[in-house]
């Protein structure tokens, strides 16, 4: 196998996995499942089922399944919708980063101001678990996408 | 960049639906196209001048701050 052809190779095998999509009716099945699990997780607390390896099966459900929705096909899929769900993800991204880097630091801000008027001198670091970014951004993933399909502004 | 699709389409008297489909698009990229909101490919602008029968560069033109 000469070099060049384990180029070509892999430079079509990055296309396929840049293409690949799942079917439509993936979107509903995982914008439902998604709706249902959150619904489930919600209940779970209430109903008194603390289990904590329940809670974690539980949300990763809700991420498996917004993947889903994430990773389908429109009904209509061409280059303009594929420029969009591009540009949802750049936003997504962007927009998780911004909000991993300001929270912990508006929660260290508060933190120093209440427990300077409580005088207690403790300063505690809000920690953003892998579940809520994920969340996050296939959250803001697919709320761009509709957006951007819906007033067609990119 | 501005173009001239609106106009080939009336041209042909076609709707943005039926434009859009003969060249397999929504018609939602049809409309952004019109309104210069998005530029197409090579393909597409090649797909719709092939259907107007007319060339890329009269359909699609560069102005001053291209």
């Amino acid at each position: 196998m000469t070099n060049n052809s384990i180029c070509n190779d892999e430079h079509n095998l990055l296309y396929k996995v840049l293409n690949f999509r799942l079917s439509h009716r993936f979107k509903k099945v995982g914008i439902l499942g998604a709706i249902l699990i959150f619904l489930l997780l919600i209940s779970s607390k209430y109903l008194g089922n603390n289990a904590l390896i329940v809670k974690d099966v539980l949300r990763t459900l809700i991420l498996f399944f917004l993947l889903l929705s994430s990773l389908s096909k429109d009904k209509l899929e061409d280059e303009y919708n594929r420029y969009m769900r591009f540009q949802s993800f750049v936003i997504a991204f962007v927009a998780t980063t911004v909000y991993s880097i300001l929270i912990p630091l508006i929660a260290i801000i508060l933190d120093i101001v209440i427990t300077n008027i409580n005088g207690d001198g403790y300063v505690s670091f809000y920690e953003i678990s892998a579940f809520e970014v994920i969340f996050i951004m296939l959250g803001i993933q697919l709320l761009c996408f509709e957006t951007l399909k819906r007033f067609g502004r990119v | 960049m501005y173009n001239k699709v609106k106009i080939g389409r009336a041209e042909l008297d076609l709707t943005q639906e039926d434009l859009a489909k003969k060249i397999g698009v929504s018609r939602q990229t049809v409309n952004s196209i019109e309104k210069n909101r998005y530029v197409p490919s090579t393909v597409l602008a090649l797909k719709i001048s092939e259907l107007f029968n007319k060339t890329v560069n009269e359909i699609f033109i560069l102005d001053e701050t291209d």
